[in-house]
């Protein structure tokens, strides 16, 4: 199950996300499902078109499949998804 | 740490199923980042997902669209369309299983007679 103490070991691809803050204004808004992702960056599926996001400028909004929205910062994730399960994080909390 | 690698492993696999029939490239994205998982955390694939993808080519697999399942002398033969790749997996063993089991049952039910 994926919660908010976990999210950050778990899958991105499937959930909705919406870009909440970003040091390029170009950035700022979209919002839609995650289709892929690598070590620095996500891919959003707008509508349709494909948009990739790099991660550690970008503060994200996640949406947990039972309604709870989870606010990351983009330097948190920033690894590619294999090596995220078994990795870091100590002293954020 | 492994039970999150396998619920990862699941979400893939369901994702890649429903994205097959109109985005084919990011099925077979999501079946490679899977076997990446395995390779690096060595687990086993789980039983539902062990035959949905190629060996060979790495492609997700759905009988009837990109590869077909036929039974040839004694084995299931699982061919993909995508690079010509047959696997085997044989069952000789559970068919002698089965008819050591009936051989059993029948010479028991002579003796009650």
């Amino acid at each position: 199950m994926i919660t908010p103490q976990n999210i950050f070991r778990h899958e991105l691809i499937g959930l909705q996300v919406k870009v909440h803050k970003s040091s390029h204004n170009g950035f700022v808004g979209i919002q839609g499902k995650v289709v892929d992702e690598t070590k620095n960056t996500i891919t959003v599926d707008v509508d349709g078109a494909e948009k990739v996001v790099p991660k550690d400028v970008s503060t994200f909004h996640f949406k947990l499949p039972d309604g709870e929205i989870v606010e990351i910062d983009g330097r948190i994730i920033v690894s590619r998804p294999e090596d995220r399960i078994k990795k870091k994080f100590r002293k954020y909390w | 740490m492994i039970k999150i690698a396998e619920e990862r492993i699941d979400i893939l696999f369901k994702n890649a199923d429903e994205q097959f029939s109109k985005h084919p490239e990011r099925s077979d994205r999501y079946a490679q980042m899977a076997q990446n998982i395995v390779k690096k955390y060595n687990i086993k694939m789980p039983r539902i997902w062990k035959r949905r993808f190629c060996r060979n080519c790495q492609h997700f697999l759905k009988p009837g669209a990109n590869c077909t399942v036929r039974l040839s002398d004694s084995s299931v033969a699982i061919k993909c369309m995508e690079c010509g790749n047959i696997t085997r997996i044989p069952f000789i063993n559970e068919k002698k299983e089965r008819r050591r089991r009936k051989i059993e049952y029948t010479s028991k039910e002579g003796i009650d007679e």
